[in-house]
């Protein structure tokens, strides 16, 4: 006791370890009285957060082993630190303390019978599950009593499913019994994990839980709490375990005694157990009903927001059909659990030993459906009608069409009580089905038969986007009842053209992507073009929504149909009634006369549903009203004028057209109708709105890598996905003032390099064939994310290769930094394993040159070996006129001509500037 | 997925430089639970998770050849980290697109510009330390007594009152306060000594 003062120097010298261990012993006696020195210490080492976050950071698992047992699991249970607090103490260091005779080495779990400890029996040296019952429990005597009874009973059930007893302490403060350390996981577990099993999963685990069942009801034991939770998987399912027998009972005894309501979590209880009925067996095959649904569904099947409500379900409600939520669950299955699940206990199977059989017998005609019928007590329940159903759907398709069955069937959809078929010569189709304008339902078909039920009524069965290598036969089909439609799938064939162009010549200008992307920004420019002359003629741009007939008042309609004039279709206008609604009847009508014009080459051709939109703008009306004054008292202050004016406004407003001189960011970067994905009809004066507060709408959807916009200026671009929201949100409105620049997907695209299997003398790319040039080649995958694209390109040249002038050209490409290290860390690694590599450059969808890779060393890329001096050049000319494009782009991003360069492949139709524009250079 | 499976396992074995192998494995160790906990955060089921921390590693290791060839001015577990977080990053926003994972291949997993995700990169770095945590409380239990340790799991962990754990482990308040602080200055010290090593 020499220093009993508060000295923080004697802090500091503990913390550095500095004091003697008798200076240490007097600290820590004086920190058992000073309270403020300990806090203090406290804050020396480490500020109030960090304790705290080292709480949080280590409490919510263990340290070592993040498997099952969790010392320190649920910390914050206070039923596991009381358990663990009333431990005895022990010398092993690894253990947490003693019951009986075992050392505790952590916690399993815990629940609302107990704690689950595992220990290791030192006597006999094995490892085993030590159950605690929980204090508040342990503090009524008949729970105590009912506790060790049941126990005991459980211990007497020797089955293979049903958890062996070692031995049952009463007389300890907590009641414990000791069971084997079953290492494997709860089925609760693995549901959180996997969600519905596989249909041969439950039959095991089914059968087992009833075999399990069996041998305790046949002695007289109840286990009343059969829920996921108490049965174990050992080893997967091969073996399954149930645990807690009974002991639900003793909580009964607890809880009742203590407050009159019944414990736990009743989602797995029988209707007569939440009536507070006395039970027998067949509680337990309802709650093995309810386990079997569970499995079935992924979830129960008496679902609700409280526990009264679960019970009220459980007794008064049927539950949801097992196929409505998993379809892949025969009808059978469906019809055993449903029996399970009888609400009167006389009308469930007549005992777990016989559902223990069916299940048996259920599995082996799962597992070999050919030799092994379904046992007939099982098929006897199922449904007769349904079963012929289906035979009839089969039948009557090969009949309806006089054909045999295709060799893949797909889907059976029953429509009410018609049927809809889907065959398909194809796997993996993506298909949506259509009532209306309203997606009922996306399959995506494939070949082991998907079934699904959808209401009756007329459909139209689409493939989903971007799926081109297939076709629909008849995609609209009408389903009455009793009636068998049959829709097919199948291959497109090369030849197939679907009314669009013909392959042949869209394969001519070469730098798309795919035919598709070419008709893309052929309609967009065409649409641009037609928009441009509308400018001419009215002095100003259409309005989104257009109000009768050239907008001189009456019922809206959209813009597009306004701009059918000039796009050919005088006709198709001059039949639109402008003194009715879009969607009147006959209006309606024209709907399907919807121009290709309007519609991605990706969609299906059948669709009315229009791919591009104009931009809208909120603020527009107030705005455009200023405009308009404006431009009657034009003046030198105007651009400044504007500018304070609008800063958020597109190219489609909604009462007043703009016009080209309303454009300040010069007109190039600025969109007018982009590519979108939705399901609005052409005629529907419905766009694309955009606010500056608002989430930027989803553009794009038809094609993978980016999406078409035609700018204001006439120009139609690609644009990537990877444009940032801000620029994106520049590039939609007209004035911000801001300079843009879009990132295009690119021309050159050299995307994954990746070595041809040896001996293979051809490389598929995209959809020509290329002759591998008398060695392996490292070729190039056109779907993937580009290694780099011309935007990486910071200089290219050409010149005759010093070492053999004979043989080519060397092209040096000098990349950035970030490009240059993703080529090499792709390139390395191939050539190193095969030094003699070649790689092909990809320009335009085309392969140019298959050169020799020299020298990827950092940032530079230099290629040899080009055959001819006329292909590198011609490569290093396509290559330097990219990076030049690129770079007027970064450094003149408003300027016209260089923005004109860009990807116009129709460059005869490309309309002049506009009018406005060429009014404010005056 | 991969283009290329054959060529994944020796990209591993490329690691040959002893110092750094020690240091791949330890940065493993240390960064599987991170991704897999970023990702289950994310919303991934616990073996898409697993499948996603496998996928992001290898294609970490496959890009180690690369470091080793132009970047040995960079330091080892520096680059690691850095690629690393771009590549979860990367697996975690485009995989969700599609399906929850799988649809990445190396390249895309190690692109170097990953799309803004604050969220992810916040969950990453609670991850991250929370791992960091946990590798130094492994050290330090080992190091101190156990009933030491054990007052600090109590009062800190548990959040047990230090007059509580007194009580429970029969020691002193003072014993408690000083167990306590001694392992939690051991803690930081570990943790310090590992981020300056990652760093």
């Amino acid at each position: 006791m020499t220093q009993q003062v508060c000295d923080p120097e004697r802090l500091m010298s503990f913390l550095r370890g500095d004091l003697t261990a008798a200076a240490e012993r007097d600290l820590t006696s004086h920190l058992d009285e000073c309270a403020s020195c300990g806090q203090a210490l406290e804050q020396r080492v480490a500020a109030a957060f960090v304790w705290r976050e080292a709480g949080e950071f280590l409490g919510d698992e263990d340290l070592d082993d993040p498997g099952t047992c969790l010392p320190g699991h649920e910390t914050n249970d206070p039923q596991i630190s009381q358990v663990l607090s009333q431990l005895a103490p022990t010398d092993d260091p690894d253990s947490l303390g003693r019951i009986g005779g075992y050392e505790v080495a952590g916690v399993i779990g815990s629940g609302g019978m107990g704690v689950v400890l595992k220990a290791r029996d030192s006597s006999l040296d094995r490892v085993v599950a030590v159950k605690v019952m929980a204090p508040h429990l342990a503090a009524s005597g008949s729970a105590r009593q009912r506790f060790a009874r049941e126990a005991k009973a459980a211990a007497a059930v020797l089955h293979p499913n049903v958890i062996a007893i070692h031995g049952v302490t009463q007389e300890a403060e907590l009641p414990y019994l000791v069971m084997p350390y079953v290492r494997g996981e709860s089925l609760q577990k693995r549901l959180q994990k996997e969600g519905p099993l596989p249909l041969v999963d439950i039959l095991r685990i089914g059968a087992q839980v009833a075999a399990g069942l069996a041998a305790a009801h046949q002695q007289g034991l109840v286990h009343r709490d059969i829920k996921p939770a108490n049965i174990l998987l050992e080893e997967g399912v091969e073996r399954v375990t149930i645990t807690d027998f009974g002991l639900a009972r003793a909580v009964d005894d607890a809880s009742l005694t203590r407050s009159g309501a019944v414990a736990g979590t009743p989602l797995y209880m029988s209707p007569e157990q939440a009536r507070g009925e006395p039970v027998d067996a067949r509680s337990d095959l309802f709650s093995l009903g309810t386990l079997l649904y569970t499995m079935c569904t992924g979830h129960s099947p008496f679902r609700a927001e409280t526990s009264f409500g679960v019970m009220h379900r459980i007794i008064q409600d049927p539950p949801r059909p097992i196929t409505e939520i998993n379809a892949d669950v025969p009808l059978w299955m469906e019809a055993c659990v449903t029996k399970l699940l009888a609400k009167r206990p006389e009308d469930r199977f007549s005992s777990a030993k016989e559902v223990a059989a069916l299940l048996e017998g259920c599995l082996a005609h799962t597992q070999r459906p050919t030799t092994t019928p379904l046992p007939d007590r099982v098929a006897q329940l199922t449904p007769p009608p349904i079963r012929r159903r289906w035979g009839f759907a089969l039948a009557a398709a090969g009949a309806l069409l006089g054909l045999p069955i295709l060799a893949g069937i797909l889907i059976i959809l029953q429509l009410g009580t018609g049927t809809l078929r889907i065959e398909s010569e194809m796997d993996d189709v993506p298909i949506r089905i259509m009532q209306g304008n309203k997606v009922v339902e996306r399959l995506t078909v494939s070949r082991d038969g998907t079934s699904t039920r959808i209401a009756a009524g007329e459909y139209r069965v689409l493939l989903d986007w971007t799926f081109d290598r297939a076709v629909v036969s008849e995609s609209t089909v009408s389903i009455s009842r009793n009636g068998t439609e049959v829709v097919r799938v199948t291959r497109r064939g090369e030849g197939s053209t679907g009314g669009g162009p013909s392959s042949d010549a869209l394969e001519s200008p070469r730098w798309f992507a795919s035919p598709a992307h070419k008709q893309a920004v052929s309609d967009l420019t065409r649409i641009i073009n037609g928009l441009h002359r509308y400018q001419k003629m009215h002095g100003r741009l259409p309005t989104s929504v257009v109000h009768g007939k050239d907008g001189k008042a009456g019922p809206p309609h959209s813009w597009r149909v306004e701009l059918l004039p000039l796009l050919g279709e005088q006709e198709l206008y001059d039949q639109y009634h402008f003194d009715e609604p879009w969607d009147s009847a006959h209006n309606k009508l024209l709907l399907s006369k919807m121009p290709a014009v309007f519609r991605s080459p990706q969609d299906h051709p059948q669709s009315n549903f229009t791919s591009y939109f104009g931009i809208t703008s909120n603020d527009i009306s107030p705005r455009a009203a200023a405009l308009q004054a404006m431009r009657e008292q034009r003046d030198g202050k105007l651009e400044a004028d504007y500018e304070q004016y609008v800063p958020e406004a597109t190219v489609f407003w909604k009462r007043l057209g703009a016009s080209f001189i309303d454009m300040l960011d010069g007109t190039s970067s600025c969109i007018a109708v982009v590519e979108a994905r939705r399901e609005i009809p052409w005629t529907q004066p419905v766009d694309i709105n955009y606010a500056s507060d608002a989430l930027l709408p989803r553009f794009g959807g038809w094609f993978d890598d980016g999406w078409h916009a035609a700018f204001a200026d006439g120009t139609v671009k690609q644009l990537a996905t990877y444009n940032d929201a801000k620029s994106i949100r520049n590039m939609l409105t007209i004035s911000d003032g801001q300079a843009v620049t879009p990132r295009l997907t690119r021309r050159l695209r050299i995307h994954e390099v990746s070595l041809l299997p040896e001996g293979e003398r051809e490389a598929v790319i995209g959809q020509r064939t290329y002759q591998v040039p008398g060695g392996p080649l490292l070729w190039i995958r056109t779907d993937q994310v580009p290694l780099f694209t011309e935007a990486d390109l910071l200089a290219a040249t050409s010149e005759p290769d010093p070492n053999n002038r004979s043989v080519g050209e060397v092209i040096s490409m000098t990349l950035t930094e970030e490009a240059g290290a993703r080529f090499l860390a792709a390139t390395t690694r191939l050539s190193e394993q095969r030094p003699a590599a070649y790689l092909a450059i990809l320009f335009d969808g085309e392969i140019w040159s298959a050169p020799r890779v020299v020298a990827p060393i950092g940032a530079k890329l230099t290629i040899t070996g080009l055959q001819g001096k006329e292909s590198a050049d011609t490569l290093a000319a396509k290559i330097r006129e990219a990076v030049s494009q690129m770079r007027d782009r970064l450094n003149a991003p408003q300027s016209e001509a260089e923005n004109a360069v860009e990807l116009q492949p129709v460059q005869d139709t490309r309309p002049q500037p506009a009018n406005g524009r060429t009014g404010r250079q005056d | 997925m991969t283009q290329f499976p054959e060529t994944r396992e020796s990209l591993i074995i490329q690691v040959k430089d002893p110092e750094n192998r020690a240091a791949w494995e330890q940065f493993v160790s240390l960064y599987r639970p991170v991704i897999f906990r970023t990702a289950l955060a994310r919303g991934l089921q616990e073996a898409d998770a697993q499948d996603l921390a496998q996928q992001v590693l290898l294609a970490v290791a496959s890009a180690i050849g690369d470091w080793q060839q132009r970047d040995e001015s960079t330091r080892f577990r520096h680059w690691l980290r850095t690629v690393t977080r771009n590549a979860i990053v990367n697996a975690l926003t485009r995989g969700a697109k599609g399906q929850a994972v799988g649809g990445s291949s190396i390249q895309e997993l190690l692109a170097q510009h990953p799309p803004a995700e604050e969220e992810t990169e916040s969950l990453i770095d609670w991850e991250y330390r929370r791992q960091l945590y946990r590798r130094a409380a492994r050290i330090v239990r080992a190091d101190v007594h156990a009933d030491t340790w054990r007052a600090f799991e109590l009062t800190v962990i548990d959040g047990v009152s230090n007059r509580t754990a007194a009580e429970q482990l029969g020691k002193s308040i003072g014993t408690i306060y000083t167990a306590r602080c001694r392992v939690m200055q051991r803690l930081r010290a570990e943790i310090a000594e590992m981020e300056a090593g990652e760093e």
